[in-house]
């Protein structure tokens, strides 16, 4: 159904991940790997702000931005209900 | 554990079929289930499995390594869209997560890994790769 990614740059791809601990999160690891998300998308949004052109892709990532976060949110509202349990 | 003729490890080919009993790391150690189906998500594909346990193809064992995985580009706004649209819908229905092996366990891990790459390998491009 797709191109997939080949050769070398699957491997990156797949070491890019695991050194991130997005191949698999642990069941405590939602908050922190969100958390590491955030700041990606935040670091490109920084770069997107400084540009005058790509307006959609800025648009998109203030988007996924705000999605993380409410994401967080849940996850944290979740886990407190858990713990009080 | 007896093995049967159905069960991976004993077909050569991947990815399993339908109905093929597969074997896969989880917190327990190995744990066993029936293949119901293979779906593509933001990045890998997932094995549902019967008793609708999801599980990440690179967790099945005999999985090639690296995997196969989709290319963050590849995925088109109305398929995120769609996926972000499914993971707010599960957290407002107040499931967690952390159930493991679950779908919303399943959809927000490859959505932060989709979410991670994405942003990630777009800011390393080149300033005329775009």
């Amino acid at each position: 159904m797709s191109r997939p990614y080949e050769g070398s740059e699957k491997e990156q791809v797949w070491k890019l991940l695991l050194e991130a601990g997005l191949t698999d999160i642990a069941l405590d690891e939602f908050p922190e790997r969100i958390k590491e998300a955030k700041q990606v998308v935040m670091g490109r949004l920084s770069e997107l702000l400084e540009l005058t052109t790509d307006i959609q892709e800025r648009q998109s990532a203030a988007y996924s931005l705000a999605m993380l976060k409410k994401l967080e949110t849940t996850v944290w509202r979740t886990g407190k209900h858990r713990s009080s349990d | 554990m007896k093995t049967t003729a159905n069960e991976v490890g004993i077909a050569a080919s991947w990815p399993p079929e339908e109905g093929q009993i597969i074997r896969f790391k989880s917190l327990g150690g190995l744990k066993t289930g029936t293949l119901k189906e293979l779906r593509w998500g933001l990045v890998w594909r997932d094995f549902i499995l019967e008793d609708g346990r999801v599980i990440p193809e690179h967790k099945i064992l005999g999985c090639p390594e690296p995997p196969v995985w989709r290319k963050a580009d590849e995925v088109t706004q109305d398929e995120r869209e769609a996926w972000e649209r499914r993971l707010v819908s599960m957290a407002e229905t107040g499931l967690d997560p952390r159930d493991r092996e679950q779908s919303f366990w399943a959809d927000l891990n490859q959505y932060l890994a989709y979410t991670y790459l994405r942003f990630k390998q777009a800011g390393h491009k080149p300033p005329d790769a775009q």
